[in-house]
């Protein structure tokens, strides 16, 4: 089984609703997940973390990646602009889904840095990410919160991979079902009213 | 305008009239109006398969008696080829429904990318039925499903088996033997992703694999009951006449899922328009036409108008708005009789009096008439009509209040006057229901629907947007706003995007009580070349597509762009 990511941008986008964003927000986390795994960067399994168990509470351990990208991208948050300036973000949800906001800031050549102190077996982005590794961050070390911070270089730090990534692979079939779980939120109970008049159609065509 | 639109506009500069305003264009009693042209989808693939002379065979027909197997049609062009599975199956009539939520269909498909074999058949064998509940890859480009007219089937199989040919009349009312009830592509389902093939050139425009998938389509259903026929009467059965064959298209139930398209692609629908606009504006400007030229179009004015008199259709808005249609041909008839070679701008003399005589129906049947001996100004246009839209267009933080403001006058000035607090300009919601993902159209005042609300309502949208940006100082920042009101972030995407682009945005409420949804309908089935618009509510509609059109065994001698309208001299319903 493998999911096109003209479908995996339509469940992430209900998902990010189902789960409360707003839909301009929805649409910020989906083309984040397009964009990770563009880059071979497992994007479905960070919105996954970032929203989370779907019967559980919303975490407060940070902020939200889609929220903090959009103050990023919008010029609503300050961005180191000369090389060699740091901006401290603080603590962030799933910073994976920060990178793609990242990443679109003064070209490429604003790096993202997590760091999760006292917390060993949490895994950091501390260097260049290289997409034609592979899924270099296993979905195990996306959950939880990280400190984040961004610093100016002077290339870029995300190297896409050489050849288009356009599928996702079968291991992600546990993050397809739970943000199907949160998507299911987006639709409407069946009722019979609804049934009957919704679509303005009746129920067989034998003509 | 598109950038693409633009591009072919400077490499190749040809004369234009002024285009026709958005304001008058993108209304939706316009939009609802509009006819299939020379620029349809399904005459763009014609036309290309022509002319690059593809082949087509059916490696595979493994049907029994009863109509139950697997077949496969293979088109093979210059480049690539595709081939169109196609399973026939056994259907109970309680279980013949064109809905959503439909669970099985007397035949399914899918369009493969590249020759088929017995294990990729295997393997969509225990899919393609399911359609929705299954799962195809990305070896596949398009999943669809039909079913049969049970009438007009049972007529053309009972007629074959006899060694007669079907009615033609009943041919012509009824206009195909199976209709499709959906047409996914890109993506959907696990197929593969538009990116993967739309730099393909046979895929220039757009949803040219879906329109090969029903062209192929309809040859499955000739097949298939030609077939049976054979099979129940090996010694009397007899194949269809090929100009009787030639009258049976593919039909298609069309329901409100495809209207949020129109609303969700701004870029697509700014670059279809557009193009359509400009050939117009083209014809428009042509300084004088010759005795060829207007003798096509007198030609063709008949056949459309011989088309309109045939139109039958039980809705009454529809009926009432075909018969004022028949009165607008006489005119335009009338008309075309009058044109000389002498006329300055004979075109532009033409439209802008039909501008004045004619009701909208007659107006953009006249605009597609119009293109149809301009091939050479027209057809180019064809290729612009595409656009990527992007699930997140970077929105301009660094945009004032002020501007924002005066954008949202600019592009949202239309909604002024409507009073959004009113019950009757909020009346509807757009949502999806649980039951099979099925679009659907709700009251807002008579069911819970709103938590469910799809965004499907700029208009009002524009209106909230602006209520809120009144509470900010004009120099302020819009990505501050955006920080603090979140919930317009769709709407602010939207503005700075519509805002460039003339045809983006639907001029109506979509959301008002009187609001018909058929209307969005109709404005995209008219660019697939849909023909025989049949409302059967008003969200959902029937229409005919290939009818009239060369089959694949007769596309090299056939010329398909005079097929689309019916010829004077013989009973043929369009």
């Amino acid at each position: 089984m493998s999911w096109s990511l003209g479908e995996t941008a339509a469940l992430a986008l209900k998902a990010a609703r189902g789960a409360g964003l707003s839909w301009g927000l929805a649409e910020e986390a989906a083309a984040a997940v397009i964009w990770l795994h563009s880059n071979n960067l497992p994007g479905i399994s960070a919105l996954c973390s970032y929203l989370g168990n779907p019967d559980g509470k919303p975490r407060t351990d940070g902020a939200c990646p889609i929220l903090t990208g959009c103050a990023l991208i919008d010029g609503a948050m300050a961005s180191p602009k000369r090389a060699g300036e740091i901006t401290e973000i603080g603590p962030v949800r799933a910073p994976l889904l920060l990178l793609p906001f990242v990443a679109r800031l003064e070209g490429g050549s604003i790096w993202l840095l997590t760091s999760h102190p006292g917390q060993r077996d949490q895994r950091s982005i501390d260097a260049s990410i290289d997409g034609g590794a592979g899924d270099s961050f296993a979905s195990h070390c996306l959950s939880g919160a990280a400190h984040c911070r961004l610093v100016h270089q002077t290339c870029r730090q995300v190297i896409a991979p050489q050849r288009e990534v356009l599928r996702l692979a079968d291991h992600f079939a546990c993050c397809v079902d739970r943000l199907g779980t949160f998507a299911q939120r987006t639709y409407a109970p069946a009722t019979g009213q609804s049934r009957l008049s919704g679509a303005g159609a009746g129920l067989t065509d034998n003509d | 305008m598109t950038e693409r639109t633009e591009q072919i506009r400077q490499a190749a500069p040809v004369a234009e009239a002024p285009l026709r305003a958005p304001q008058t264009v993108m209304r939706l009693a316009r939009l609802g109006a509009f006819h299939q042209s020379r620029l349809s989808f399904m005459r763009v693939l014609l036309r290309r398969l022509k002319d690059e002379g593809w082949q087509f065979d059916r490696p595979v027909f493994d049907i029994d008696a009863r109509g139950v197997g697997v077949a496969t049609y293979r088109a093979r062009g210059p480049h690539s080829s595709y081939t169109l599975v196609a399973f026939a199956h056994e259907l109970d009539d309680s279980l013949r429904s064109d809905r959503v939520i439909a669970e099985a269909w007397d035949a399914t498909f899918t369009l493969c990318d590249g020759d088929v074999d017995a294990a990729q058949i295997e393997r969509l064998a225990a899919n393609v039925p399911k359609q929705e509940a299954g799962r195809v890859s990305g070896a596949e480009m398009v999943l669809s499903r039909a079913n049969k007219s049970v009438r007009l089937f049972s007529h053309v199989l009972d007629s074959l088996s006899r060694g007669a040919q079907p009615d033609a009349a009943m041919v012509d009312e009824v206009g195909y033997l199976v209709r499709t009830t959906a047409v996914y592509g890109s993506g959907k389902f696990g197929a593969a992703d538009r990116s993967g093939w739309a730099d393909r050139p046979e895929f220039a425009g757009s949803f040219q694999p879906e329109m090969l998938a029903v062209w192929l389509i309809r040859t499955f259903s000739v097949d298939l009951v030609e077939h049976m026929a054979q099979r129940a009467a090996p010694d009397t059965a007899v194949r269809l006449d090929p100009d009787i064959r030639r009258r049976l298209g593919v039909g298609n139930s069309t329901g409100l899922g495809m209207a949020p398209f129109l609303i969700n692609h701004p870029r697509l629908i700014n670059s279809w328009i557009a193009a359509r606009e400009t050939a117009l504006a083209r014809v428009r400007a042509i300084e004088t036409s010759g005795t060829a030229t207007l003798a096509r179009f007198r030609s063709l004015a008949r056949r459309a108008g011989r088309n309109a008199a045939e139109w039958q259709v039980a809705d009454e808005r529809q009926a009432a708005r075909i018969d004022r249609l028949r009165l607008d041909f006489d005119w335009i008839i009338a008309r075309a009789d009058m044109l000389s070679p002498g006329d300055h701008k004979p075109w532009d003399m033409l439209y802008r009096s039909a501008e004045e005589a004619l009701s909208l129906e007659g107006q953009e049947a006249l605009v597609s008439l119009m293109l149809e001996p301009h091939g050479d100004l027209v057809d180019p246009l064809a290729a612009c009509m595409h656009a990527d839209e992007e699930l997140a267009a970077r929105i301009d933080g660094s945009a004032t209040i002020g501007e924002t403001l005066e954008m949202l006058d600019d592009t949202y000035g239309w909604t002024e006057g409507i009073d959004f607090d009113s019950a009757a300009e909020q009346a509807r919601v757009w949502y999806v229901s649980e039951e099979k993902l099925e679009p659907r159209l709700g009251e807002r005042f008579e069911e819970a629907l709103e938590p469910y609300e799809q965004p499907l309502s700029p208009g009002r949208d524009a209106a909230r947007m602006r209520h809120d940006l009144a509470g900010f100082d004009d120099g302020d920042n819009l990505g501050a706003f955006l920080l603090k009101h979140p919930e317009h972030r769709h709407m602010a995407r939207r503005l700075q995007l519509v805002s460039r682009i003339p045809y983006g945005e639907i001029r109506d409420n979509t959301i008002a009580a009187g609001m018909v949804p058929i209307d969005l309908l109709r404005c995209k089935l008219s660019f697939f070349g849909a023909t025989r618009f049949d409302p059967r509510s008003d969200r959902w509609l029937r229409i005919t597509m290939y009818k009239g059109a060369p089959f694949p065994d007769e596309l090299d001698g056939l010329d398909p762009d005079d097929l689309f309208y019916p010829p004077v001299d013989a009973p043929f319903r369009q």
